[in-house]
């Protein structure tokens, strides 16, 4: 067998490969920046937000980033934490990807703030029963620990460490995974959030995500790199593959779960039923976004064999991708257009307030390119790592030295 | 530092207080030129009391549905421009309801209930809400960061974001753009000893104000005499305005 | 807290680079005051000093506390030293609270929120001292 070595990128023959992601990743940063000094001048007035659609557009990108980041992580934790030695070449790209989504995430979440500014009051003032507040500590330090991570796995001195720092890392990112659904688990006034399920659900979300993510970049690079780079294939590939399989039907299985358990409850009922039946957009990117083409079809293709292994794990993990943009748009948006329901017994007959009424929501384009900006980010931060540091696997054998 | 403990633990709060001054006096002594270190640390008492807890009775019953004067007085009370947008705020509005059951009719204004264990509080990830020794809840938009996770938590509708740059804020009411706000209770006017503006303003005295801890007052007299409800009381939040006829 | 410390050192340094390029002119600049108005709550050069200490103090216990009316109060300093002129402290780059902050490089968001003029005030006959 070839000897598997970390290295970087092939420079001289792919440069162009490189710079097209450079430019692609300063575009969208642009956008961003700019997006982000109209709202610093004008306010977030120029966005589709309103009174009754606070979270929008970022917030659906800025949670998917942060979502995966975690999801994404598993390759490194199969490899040190449950022992499997195929995953190894794999984990340093892992790590890395983590850190890249998260610092995408956290900036569109940080420059959507009404007072960015203010980040330094965010950082020294905290409300310990805030799930925001111990989620500034869940993210810095999953940061901190994913970088001690890739020390361990770099550092010859340091690899007696890397299976602790691999159980911390797995169990960290369980406990951030289940702190970014509380966040919408301990919303209890709203009918569309407040239920303890958010915590596992968002935990097999990430895992699907965070797996379909990977797979996408993974072979994106193996693609840049061309030969001698390790790509995902025979046996390994098909491993892969299954697992994403049990990660979706997961994640499907915990959304059904939290929202018959919902049903349930006398006050959610109609909410469900706004959900999966008279939603307009939301029971649409139900039912075709997340149900059909981010869980059903990925399942077909994944499950089953035939034809081309390579390009129909791709597909899948397309599809879940944008499944999970899907759930996370009717999820986030179509939690808030959902009229609250404070008046127990009664119909609101008018309302200086549009009470009693579904809000209607459409991003602008300000809040459209933060969000990109934020994808921006991670994209710089992947391309350059992969190309600068030794994150990816080759073999030995075939590049020489 | 952290405001939210100092909130809590009202004991610890001021011992810590009058520990701080005296290191700022001390502090003040030794690097400051006289005189000023006195204005520093004039911690003087304010008028929130932390023996009171203001409240309101909303009388439905009385509330005339072609009436928003409250409305009215509130907005130019505190400044805010009259909404004709989704994203203009609202800190107190009118509603008409129909209940299901009888098909009777009612109109009544809804603002921020002030609770007791406001969520918007619980939520707020630098203790920019806060809930004042009277039962006020205020957002101190010094440190409030614009993060709008109150008005998700909050259940009744009745925390605001402000989208627009702010330019025709009253002197006595400062907000500007960015922040998370709400119904005061008009706390400029009531530790000042007057009343809210929307319970001055309203002509059928559909509104009462007053102290709760107070068993003389109007406010708990008429409590006792009806039946209030308590807007999703489920939710065993607590709140300080109270609704009568509905 | 670093947001103060930073400002300092800018206030240092550009202090230091005024004095490099203009040898021992100018110095920041000395706003117009309106004593006839009357007294400031302090000496005029620990005013310039610890103004922003005494406002960021009386903040805090004017909103969590309910202290009304206290001396530190912003609509009196507005009251006091809006500028005839504009009747603003913070609408012409001449105004009182705009001048020394441009030259020190202290970014001041009080006025996104708080009314930097005075013309209701004085309507009510709160100008000046009370
Ligand atoms: C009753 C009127 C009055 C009020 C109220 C007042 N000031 Fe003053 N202030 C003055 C006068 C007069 C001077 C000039 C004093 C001198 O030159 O000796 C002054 C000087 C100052 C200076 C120093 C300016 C310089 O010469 O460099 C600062 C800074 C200042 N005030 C800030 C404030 C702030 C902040 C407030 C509100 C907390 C305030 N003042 C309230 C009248 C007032
Ligand atoms: C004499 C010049 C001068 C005048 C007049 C003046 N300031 Fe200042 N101000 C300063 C300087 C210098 C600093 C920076 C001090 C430091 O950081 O140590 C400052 C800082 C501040 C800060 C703190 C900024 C921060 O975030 O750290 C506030 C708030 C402030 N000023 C408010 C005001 C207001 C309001 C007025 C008008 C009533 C005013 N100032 C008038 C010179 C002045
Ligand atoms: C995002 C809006 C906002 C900003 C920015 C802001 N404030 Fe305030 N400020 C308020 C509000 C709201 C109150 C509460 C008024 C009340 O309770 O009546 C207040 C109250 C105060 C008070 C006590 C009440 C009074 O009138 O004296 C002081 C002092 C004060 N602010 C100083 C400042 C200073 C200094 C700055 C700039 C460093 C600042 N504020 C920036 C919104 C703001």
């Amino acid at each position: 067998m070839a000897e598997v070595q970390f290295w970087r990128l092939d420079l001289e023959r792919y440069d162009a490969v490189f710079y097209r992601l450079l430019v692609t990743a300063a575009i969208l940063l642009v956008g961003g920046g700019i997006a982000f000094f109209a709202l610093e001048h004008e306010g977030h007035a120029i966005t589709g937000m309103s009174e009754h659609v606070v979270w929008g557009f970022p917030h659906v990108m800025a949670i998917y980033l942060i979502v995966a980041a975690s999801g994404v992580l598993n390759v490194a934790s199969i490899a040190s934490v449950f022992g499997k030695k195929e995953y190894k070449p794999y984990a340093p790209l892992s790590a890395w990807l983590s850190l890249a989504l998260l610092v995408g995430g956290l900036s569109v979440l940080v420059l959507d703030l009404g007072q960015p500014g203010r980040l330094t009051v965010a950082m020294t003032h905290f409300n310990f029963r805030s799930m925001f507040a111990w989620n500034v500590f869940l993210y810095t330090g999953l940061m901190v620990l994913i970088v001690g991570y890739l020390w361990t796995m770099y550092d010859r001195r340091a690899t007696a460490y890397s299976t602790a720092m691999g159980s911390a890392v797995f169990l960290w990112r369980l406990v951030l995974t289940s702190g970014t659904g509380l966040i919408f688990g301990f919303l209890v006034g709203r009918d569309g959030y407040g239920s303890a399920l958010m915590a596992p659900m968002f935990l097999a979300l990430s895992f699907a995500w965070g797996w379909a993510i990977f797979l996408l970049v993974q072979e994106g690079i193996a693609r840049w790199a061309g030969e001698g780079q390790v790509a995902l294939s025979g046996e390994l590939l098909s491993r892969a593959r299954r697992l994403l399989a049990i990660f979706v039907a997961a994640a499907l299985y915990f959304v059904v779960v939290h929202l018959l358990t919902y049903a349930y409850f006398d006050r959610h009922e109609e909410f469900v039923h706004f959900i999966v039946a008279e939603g307009g957009i939301y029971s649409i990117l139900f039912w075709i976004g997340f149900v059909g083409v981010g869980s059903v079809f990925p399942l077909i293709l994944t499950l089953f064999q035939g034809g081309d292994a390579r390009l129909r794990t791709q597909w899948a993990a397309w599809a879940v991708t944008i499944g999970a943009f899907s759930f996370l748009y009717l999820f986030i948006i179509g939690g808030q257009a959902y009229p609250l329901q404070p008046f127990a017994g009664y119909e609101v007959v008018a309302s200086g307030f549009d009470d009693g009424q579904v809000a209607s929501y459409s991003p602008r384009w300000p809040e459209i390119l933060l969000a990109l900006g934020g994808g921006g980010v991670a994209l710089l931060i992947v391309s350059v790592g992969v190309r600068v540091w030794p994150l990816t696997p080759v073999l030995r054998e075939k590049i020489g030295r | 530092m952290n405001a939210t403990v100092q909130e809590r633990e009202q004991p610890l709060n001021r011992e810590r207080r009058s520990w701080l001054s005296h290191f700022a006096a001390l502090a003040g002594a030794a690097m400051v030129a006289p005189g000023v270190h006195l204005l520093a640390i004039t911690s003087a008492e304010g008028a929130a009391d932390a023996k009171k807890r203001w409240g309101m009775l909303i009388d439905a019953t009385r509330c005339d549905p072609h009436c928003a004067r409250c409305v009215i007085a509130c907005h130019e009370e505190n400044g805010l421009p009259t909404p004709t947008r989704a994203s203009d705020v609202r800190w107190i509005r009118k509603v008409a309801l129909r209940e299901k059951r009888s098909g009777r009719e009612v109109s009544l204004p809804v603002m921020c209930l002030h609770c007791a264990n406001p969520p918007c509080r619980d939520v707020c990830p630098t203790g920019a809400t806060f809930k004042r020794k009277d039962g006020v809840v205020l957002v101190d938009r010094h440190i409030c960061i614009g993060c709008r996770y109150c008005v998700m938590a909050c259940p009744y509708k009745a925390r605001n974001f402000v989208y627009a740059p702010v330019r025709e804020q009253r002197n006595e009411v400062p907000r500007g753009a960015g922040c998370a706000e709400g119904c005061t209770l008009c706390v400029h006017r009531i530790d000042r000893g007057r009343l809210p503006a929307c319970v001055e303003q309203c002509p059928n005295r559909a509104l009462i104000f007053g102290d709760l801890n107070d068993p003389s007052s109007e406010l708990v007299q008429r409590l006792q005499s009806i039946s209030a409800t308590i807007l999703r009381a489920d939710l065993r939040l607590d709140p300080a305005v109270r609704i009568h006829g509905v | 807290m670093s947001a103060r410390f930073v400002a300092g050192r800018r206030w240092f340094l550009a202090a230091a680079a005024a004095a490099m390029v203009s040898g021992a002119a100018a110095g920041p600049p000395r706003p117009q005051v309106y004593p006839e108005r009357g007294p400031c709550l302090a000496e005029a050069e620990q005013m310039r000093r610890e103004h922003h200490v005494l406002l960021k103090h009386q903040r805090r216990e004017s909103v969590r506390e309910g202290v009304r009316d206290a001396k530190v109060d912003f609509n009196r300093c507005v009251a006091c030293h809006a500028s005839p002129v504009t009747q603003s402290v913070a609408a012409a780059s001449s105004d009182f609270c705009v001048g020394c902050h441009a030259y020190a490089a202290v970014r001041v968001d009080c006025f996104n929120c708080h009314q930097p003029s005075a013309a209701a005030l004085m309507a009510q006959g709160r100008g000046g001292a009370r």
